[in-house]
């Protein structure tokens, strides 16, 4: 198993990320889906040198990641949620006028 | 084993490339599960059981099932987005290209003394000192006694902020989706139970 | 090639003992259903009915596979191979004795939680995929309910590792040599069973399938051979849930300490006579409780079992801390 092989995963799943959010800009639900592949990407990165260098920083930041990447699913579903409640819509043309 | 990684990498990045041109959300979900899948395989042939286990738990078992309910709760509707891909495409076509091209060509020329494997046996007393496995050298533990050793020694002030973040997250999400319809008729268990039935029923006159 | 062969072999051996015995567990279910409400149960086909699952399952395999013009075809014939598959690859780090499992994993249990929270997704899928509105509903609510038990589910075993000090099932069964930890943790113990009964769907848990209100749950649209899986896996998980149970709180394939002249049994004998136990157990309560509300099911999954356990975590943690007794 080498370094360069998952980096490059890792690198690839970011990038894919990448241009999610800028082909997906109107579905605002596949733009988060799109953060959770970035932050995948760098998980894998990070956990990738963790056992390259033999360093326990990478496994215990990508812990870490990982709980920032489930609070902020988190809190991004619920205000879709609250928001779909309320405007019935949640197509980014009509989020970003913001009026009421 | 090389196999194993070939087959867990191409399903990965071919199910990420499905998440975001997948022409149904719900599609998208499944095949955002799949990729985390592979990457738990990925993982798994590094020999970082335990975080492929909790990607697993923590990605699959809670994240994904988050988007998956929103997703169908919401129903939204399957929508044309094909129209303006090829506006930007050249400014942020070449921006991704120059991107992609920096850092696969810095992955390749910065990191390959590192890599003594891809380079056989024979290189690796030129490029690189020979230097100690101190893995191997050093009394086993398991990846969690290790990461738990850490994290709650020297790195206890940033499991903290872990764990507040989880707080908020969880107290906004609550307290962000929570809606107290007034015609909605909750139960009141306690009391129910502490009501007395002597009180309760009164004999007129 | 002789590697592959023996390692086929041993997984062969795990799967056909595991299938007669979901078999024989139906089986099980309706007689001992029949007695407690007090008729006969299956008795025609074989010796007191003992053929019956044989023609139940004969019956299901010979069926028409109807496939609905609506659904989604691919995730509707997903979805009940998925279940199936989970159902069947928890089992390879059962231990059912001493060095007696497929693979020892040194996260074993980690591993069964992960398995076992990936369950989730052929129920959810399946109702998605039929195009129809009690699965749908039945979906949901499954999979709402698997959610928040695993949560409690997770909490409790936390209690329990800190006691073992590892989280490798060999482990565990060893550490519970002295005592059985349904002895020191038997509130634990109770809520555990509690909780296995709402992550497999059974009653009194068994909203997801409300015959009165969902006609079947999330499987109302499929028949023959696609039914028969996902009600194998069903029964496969509660089989499971309840060896978990057993390695978890009564020891696993230690022998009973009052029945010390049985010693010479063999050690998969007591993992499956404590399985048996709460098999009987998930039986007997199906027979005997009314089912419970969504409210009321939801209230006891967040707020009775969730404090509960969290606060037997802090209990058990602080404990074993200021008295030193950490493994």
């Amino acid at each position: 198993m080498s370094l360069i092989h998952s980096l490059h995963v890792s690198f690839v799943v970011f990038l894919l990320g990448l241009v999610g959010i800028y082909l997906n800009r109107k579905n605002i639900i596949l733009v988060l889906m799109s953060i959770e592949l970035m932050l995948l990407g760098i998980n894998l990165n990070l956990l990738s040198f963790s056992v390259s260098l033999d360093d326990l920083l990478g496994q215990v930041f990508a812990l870490f990641i990982l709980t920032v990447a489930a609070a902020e699913s988190a809190i991004g579903l619920a205000i879709l949620v609250i928001y779909f409640r309320l405007r019935g819509t949640i197509d980014i043309e009509f989020i970003r006028l913001m009026k009421g | 084993m090389n196999l194993f990684l070939a087959a867990f990498a191409a399903l990965g990045i071919s199910s990420s490339i499905m998440v975001i041109r997948a022409n149904n959300p719900v599609y998208s979900v499944l095949y955002l599960i799949l990729v985390f899948v592979n990457v738990s395989g990925i993982l798994i042939l590094q020999g970082l059981d335990f975080f492929a286990m909790i990607f697993l738990v923590v990605y699959v078992g809670a994240i994904a099932v988050l988007f998956l309910f929103v997703v169908m709760m919401l129903n939204i509707k399957v929508e044309e987005k094909q129209e303006s891909m090829l506006r930007y495409l050249p400014v942020g076509g070449g921006i991704g290209l120059i991107f992609f091209l920096e850092v696969v060509i810095g992955l390749d020329k910065e990191f390959v003394p590192l890599n003594l494997l891809s380079l056989g046996p024979s290189y690796e007393s030129e490029i690189l000192p020979e230097y100690l496995h101190w893995g191997e050298t050093l009394a086993q533990k398991t990846g969690i006694e290790a990461i738990g050793q850490v994290i709650y020694t020297y790195y206890f002030y940033y499991f903290f902020m872990a764990s507040f973040i989880l707080l908020v997250a969880m107290i906004g999400a609550i307290l962000l989706t929570l809606h107290n319809d007034p015609k909605v008729k909750r139960q009141e268990v306690f009391e129910q139970n502490a009501r007395e039935f002597s009180r309760t029923i009164q004999k007129a006159s | 090639m002789s590697y592959f062969l023996g390692v086929l072999l041993k997984i062969l051996g795990l799967v056909v003992p595991l299938l007669l015995g979901i078999a024989f567990m139906v089986l099980a279910e309706r007689k001992v259903m029949g007695s407690i409400q007090r008729r006969k149960g299956p008795n025609v086909v074989g010796v007191f009915g003992i053929l019956q699952p044989i023609a139940d399952g004969l019956k299901l395999m010979v069926k028409e596979t109807v496939l609905p013009s609506n659904a989604n075809l691919m995730i509707f014939l997903a979805a009940p191979v998925l279940t199936f598959m989970l159902a069947l690859i928890s089992w390879s780090v059962i231990p059912f004795g001493d060095g007696l499992v497929l693979c020892d994993l040194n996260i074993g249990v980690l591993y069964l939680f992960a398995v076992s929270s990936l369950g989730v997704y052929g129920v959810i899928m399946a109702g998605w995929s039929s195009n129809s509105k009690y699965a749908f509903l039945g979906a949901l609510r499954s999979t709402a309910q698997m959610v928040s038990y695993e949560v409690s589910l997770g909490l409790i075993l936390i209690s329990t590792l800190i006691f073992a000090g590892s989280l490798n099932f060999t482990e565990i069964v060893e550490s519970q040599k002295e005592v059985w930890f349904a002895v020191p943790l038997f509130p634990l113990f109770i809520m555990f069973f509690i909780s296995c009964l709402a992550e497999t769907n059974r009653a009194p848990f068994d909203l997801p399938e409300a015959e009165a209100e969902l006609v079947a749950g999330y499987n109302v649209e499929y028949s023959s051979m696609a039914f028969a899986l996902f009600f194998l896996g069903e029964y496969g998980n509660m089989i499971l849930m309840c060896t978990f149970c057993s390695i978890m709180f009564l020891g696993g394939w230690l022998p009973l300490p009052i029945l010390s002249s049985f010693d010479f049994m063999p050690p998969g004998f007591w993992l499956g006579l404590k399985a048996a136990f709460f098999l009987f157990g998930f039986i007997w309560v199906r027979a005997s409780f009314p089912r419970y509300r969504y409210d009321q099911l939801m209230r006891l999954g967040w707020k009775v079992f969730l404090p509960l356990s969290l606060a037997w975590v802090f209990f058990v943690s602080g404990l074993m801390i200021g008295n030193d007794w950490l493994p």
